[in-house]
């Protein structure tokens, strides 16, 4: 414990109030970001209107109704108006939020796992370990992002699913630098060399000191890296590498309408906005989360 | 440290294109060739050779500069991709240069006017530039410019009728050699909006990079004693301030470029523009390998070469940090 918690406990201790820990801090503060609480409420808005969906909207996102083609906005019932198959674009978008949110949350978890356990091997052995893994992940970033994942999905086959997959391996580098370098700063910590000194096993270091205590970048970033998740699911959608029509993924949307965009150019504004919205959402939660929580990640 | 990243790239590359399902030698000839003609296909590709083998000739091919040869023209790929980069570095000089001469400029005007409108306005055009996805960028500047507009042609490097003769590849630098300046007018007007949508993003980061960094130095004694001395404002700003608030910015920058090059894979779809993006792209499609693998160590030698740049930039510009 540092002199200043220790200072702090007692003081507490003397006035009697309960101890606020440092999840309870970073919340007040967060709470006093605007703009952070703004991103926040776009998140929230779209998690409720994802899981919702079926309430919202009586369409089916891939009924085909050829005599409604092309409807523009606010007519007969389609606030959004209709594609070029007669679906309400609405409906589409809030199952395509659905498809963003979940594709975007499982790929940013993928790779925190990989790359934290990677992270905490190299950062903790050190040694040929860490110069296996750390040259990995330097080749993987010498790739464009959006590059390795073409790459991968030509390997695995085009779908959703691989989409996923690719996302998830080409942003582990991302993480694992960034458990890596809390791990080494971490190590020199006395109260890890104390866990060593008394003879505790070292996985039991890793996971039950270590890995706490490297939480924080790691949700910021992975609270960011959602954005980029998101806008790389849509962008592969886009390439046609993604999920396959009549799948309504905001990028596969995008990809399906852009040759009508001069006779309607609804069909193409609205998905690619809902990417926007919901990315600028993570954004801007990402930087007020690390704003709260982390103050000297802040560049 | 360089060497053995390159050398790591070469073999995950050469990896990638062995794990890609199908048989080159049945995408060369066709679904109707018969196993026989496949075979010594095969054989004459070296694909029956060990791994190892075929990684060795591949390697001693680079380093003569032989990439391969395309199997859907029949052409050597190190002449074929000659325009197909130039076209691409056009594209991304264009880019950065739009991303920085306006996001510099965006973002010391925000911090030299803290909390002033155009601060807020500034800050939020760069909050939303940061999180747009570039090709519905692109394709909104189509409908807004080439379509309802018709201020600027939508795709293409240049008008189909009157062809640019090409000398360098660079088409603003053939036109200039050949004086043909309705030829330049009409590249410079083509790459007006593929490089505002590619350069958006990094345009966003940087303008907040350059804000924070100069409102941490703006603080800080020399600018005070400067603006004691009675310096005038625009120059404390602009050369005493911004040559320090420069060398985070560099950092992104250079970061940004590399990453253009990944963008640029989806502007090039998007604006039918004819660089190693949708080279690669069209490759990938069709399956054709050598493209494949060659296509992607360019690529990735340039970002780690931009990123090389970046970092001996800095010396010059700090005289602080020295290389050994």
């Amino acid at each position: 414990m540092s002199q200043l918690e220790y200072q702090a406990t007692n003081q507490q201790a003397i006035s009697g109030k309960k101890a606020s820990s440092p999840w309870s801090d970073g919340w007040r503060r967060l709470k006093k970001q605007k703009l952070a609480m703004i991103g926040g409420g776009i998140i929230l808005f779209f998690i409720l209107i994802a899981v919702l969906a079926p309430v919202i909207t009586t369409y089916s996102f891939k009924e085909v109704s050829l005599a409604d083609r092309f409807l523009p906005p606010l007519s007969e019932g389609h606030i959004f108006g209709t594609d070029d198959l007669g679906r309400d674009i609405f409906t589409r978008i809030i199952y395509g939020a659905q498809i963003s949110l979940r594709v975007g949350f499982f790929a940013v978890i993928g790779s925190i796992i990989v790359g934290t356990i990677l992270g905490l091997l190299a950062g903790f052995y050190g040694r040929w370990i860490d110069m296996l893994i750390s040259r990995i992940f330097d080749i993987m970033l010498a790739f464009p992002s959006i590059l390795l994942a073409i790459a991968i999905i030509t390997i695995l086959g085009r779908s959703l699913t691989n989409a996923l997959i690719a996302i998830a391996i080409i942003n582990i580098p991302t993480y694992g630098r960034l458990v890596r370098s809390k791990v080494l700063s971490l190590k020199e910590e006395e109260y890890i060399l104390a866990a060593k000194a008394v003879g505790m096993k070292n996985r039991r270091i890793i996971f039950h000191h270590l890995l706490p205590n490297s939480m924080t970048p790691i949700i910021v970033q992975g609270t960011l890296g959602i954005a980029t998740a998101i806008i790389e699911t849509a962008a592969l959608g886009f390439l046609g590498l993604g999920a396959q029509p009549p799948t309504p993924e905001w990028g596969t949307m995008l990809a399906d309408s852009k040759d009508y965009i001069q006779l309607a150019p609804w069909t193409v504004i609205f998905p690619g906005l809902s990417i926007m919205l919901v990315v600028l959402g993570f954004n801007l939660f990402g930087d007020g989360l690390r704003d709260a929580l982390d103050p000297k990640m802040k560049e | 440290m360089l060497i053995p990243v390159l050398i790591g790239m070469s073999i995950l590359v050469f990896s990638i294109v062995h794990l890609i399902p199908g048989d080159p030698a049945k995408t060369i000839l066709g679904e109707k060739a018969s196993p026989q003609v496949l075979e010594k296909m095969r054989e004459d590709l070296g694909l029956n050779d060990p791994l190892l083998v075929q990684y060795k000739n591949y390697m001693g091919g680079i380093l003569k500069g032989d990439l391969g040869t395309s199997i859907r023209t029949k052409v050597a790929i190190s002449e074929e991709i000659k325009p197909y980069i130039a076209a691409t570095m056009e594209l991304t000089f264009f880019a950065m240069l739009f991303a920085i001469v306006i996001g510099v400029n965006a973002g010391i005007i925000a911090a030299w006017k803290q909390n002033s409108w155009f601060d807020y306005i500034a800050m939020l055009i760069a909050l939303i530039g940061v999180s747009m996805p570039v090709f519905w960028l692109g394709l909104m500047e189509q409908w807004l410019f080439a379509q309802k507009l018709h201020l600027l042609p939508s795709i293409g490097r240049s008008s189909i009728l009157n062809p640019i003769e090409s000398i360098t590849n660079f088409y603003i630098i053939d036109t200039l050699l050949a004086g043909d300046f309705a030829g330049l007018k009409e590249v410079i007007r083509r790459l007006i909006l593929p490089s505002i949508a590619l350069g958006t993003i990094p345009m966003a980061i940087i303008a907040r990079m350059t804000r924070s960094s100069m409102l941490e130095v703006m603080r800080s004694d020399y600018i005070r004693t400067a603006k004691a001395k009675g310096v005038k404002e625009f120059f404390v700003v602009y050369k005493h301030a911004l040559k320090n608030a420069l060398i985070p910015v560099l950092t992104v920058v250079g970061l940004q470029t590399g990453l253009l090059l990944g963008g640029a894979v989806l502007t090039e779809t998007i604006f039918a523009w004819p660089g190693v993006g949708k080279y690669l792209y069209d490759a990938i499609s069709i399956r054709d390998y050598p493209v494949i693998q060659s296509g992607i160590l360019i690529i990735a030698s340039i970002f780690v070469l931009v990123n090389l740049i970046v970092d001996l930039l800095y010396s010059s510009i700090d005289p602080r940090i020295r290389y050994r």
